[in-house]
């Protein structure tokens, strides 16, 4: 257990490296060419700590969506084409991110709307559903 | 006890009443005041005709609001097409990032404004806009995406494809109290080279460097040329345009619009190491030389890849 433990950290490290290669790809030719974000958004400044974060951010909310049921390679190209800066800012609450859906229906939230009443028109005396609200 | 129902009625109803101020306050709509949004170099009315209508299926109004937008900016496409990018089965709904992925993979420029007045204005340039609405409270959200093609501010009316209907007249107010809980966001799906109504530097140039990060760069090329003409001073964009053609193969043009960028900008060591490349490619070592020399001078810090660059041409110049 201690040794893998031990060994989580550098392949994390790894594994950002591939990632970071990957994603770089997509960024000038050269390793050494200067990409347009740097001068919009020059308080990322620091650059290979930043990237590095990044490669893990896209990861991390690719497994995300993965987990919501979106294949492999939609979910991929979904976070491809999202600057570094979008990443940073959805990764955190990507559970709390709205998802427009539908006006109607929901019955959860249907069923959540009703115990409210329900408990409210309880407590008001006009109901007497639930056994835990005394009177 | 005959007088039962009807009293339980009303309590029933007093209470919901007393619930619904309970719990939700501040959702009242707060009252737009459409004179306020009165402005001389805009209509009084709006109708954007040329918006193509899909009526959404159950959960779909991402795909389907996305789908009249890009349209409208000329893509064939349909809310069917779209659900693969667009929709997320595990949250019955769509996300803003996701709505902007599939503008950019389909090359059109993703631009995220926000409030009446940007939405007013985007409008009357003829512009549609993706609104992302709460139907429901803030504890029982109901978000939901439609398309805004017009308003009328003499009736107080703002026009949505939405759900299954057509050009929808809404209130302004209950449309504005729906809003707000998204922090009025809209997006404005646009032909690369169109600038939106409401285009703000910083926000303009984030979207396209989303083009960029897509791997769009002749939509981008074009998006940076629009913001030159707009802005002539950014370096962001004199950069950007420069990347885009270089990631293209073109390299004289690449060359081209880093030296432009270097009229007005001389002291960017940005532009004079990504020109170093650019003539590079173009076998042009002597030159390229140079100008890796000179960003180097000019930067205040290099994290190695100035030194790179230079050590790049060195290596590869055949004397």
């Amino acid at each position: 257990m201690r040794s893998l433990i031990a060994i989580r950290k550098p392949v994390a490290m790894i594994l950002a490296l591939t990632l970071f290669t990957v994603f770089a790809g997509l960024g000038p030719a050269y390793a050494s060419m200067i990409g347009t974000s740097e001068v919009l958004e020059t308080e990322s400044r620091e650059l290979d700590k930043e990237r590095l974060l990044n490669a893990l951010q896209r990861e991390e909310v690719q497994q995300k969506l993965q987990s919501w049921g979106v294949e492999p390679d939609t979910a991929e190209a979904r976070i491809q084409a999202l600057t570094d800066r979008e990443l940073a800012r959805i990764s955190q609450r990507m559970d709390s991110l709205p998802a427009g859906g539908d006006a109607f229906g929901g019955l959860i939230g249907a069923a959540v709307f009703v115990f409210l009443v329900l408990l409210f028109t309880d407590i008001m005396g006009a109901t007497d559903v639930f056994p835990f609200v005394k009177k | 006890m005959i007088s039962r129902p009807t009293s339980v009625f009303r309590a029933v109803a007093t209470a919901l009443l007393c619930l619904a101020a309970a719990l939700a306050p501040g959702c009242a709509p707060k009252g737009i005041d459409p004179g306020q949004l009165r402005d001389p170099d805009i209509p009084t009315r709006v109708r954007l005709a040329s918006v193509p209508f899909f009526a959404q299926q159950k959960y779909q109004c991402g795909p389907a609001s996305l789908a009249m937008a890009l349209s409208w900016s000329g893509v064939d496409t349909t809310p069917s097409a779209l659900k693969e990018d667009v929709y997320t089965p595990g949250r019955q709904g769509s996300m803003q990032q996701d709505l902007k992925a599939a503008t950019r993979r389909r090359s059109r420029l993703a631009y995220e404004m926000s409030g009446m007045e940007e939405l007013l204005r985007e409008l009357a340039a003829g512009h549609p806009v993706v609104v992302l609405q709460n139907l429901g409270l803030g504890w029982f959200p109901k978000w939901h995406y439609a398309v805004a093609v017009g308003y009328d501010l003499d009736r107080e009316k703002v026009i949505l494809h939405t759900g299954r209907t057509r050009a929808a007249r809404k209130d302004l107010d209950t449309f504005a109290a729906t809003w707000r809980r998204s922090d009025s966001w809209g997006l404005v799906v646009l032909n690369p080279g169109k600038m939106p109504a409401s285009a703000e530097q910083k926000r303009y140039l984030r979207a396209v460097l989303g083009l960029e990060q897509a791997d769009r760069p002749r939509a981008a090329a074009r998006a940076y040329d629009a913001a030159l003409s707009r802005w002539p001073d950014s370096l962001t964009a004199a950069l950007g345009r420069g990347n885009c053609l270089y990631a293209l193969g073109e390299h004289a043009a690449a060359e081209a619009a880093y030296r432009k960028g270097l009229e007005r900008h001389p002291d960017s060591p940005e532009l004079h190491n990504n020109l170093a490349h650019a003539l590079l490619q173009r076998d042009k070592q002597q030159e390229a030389l140079e100008a890796a020399r000179k960003a180097l001078e000019l930067a205040e810090e290099d994290d190695g890849r100035y030194r790179d660059t230079l050590r790049t041409i060195r290596s590869e110049a055949r004397w």
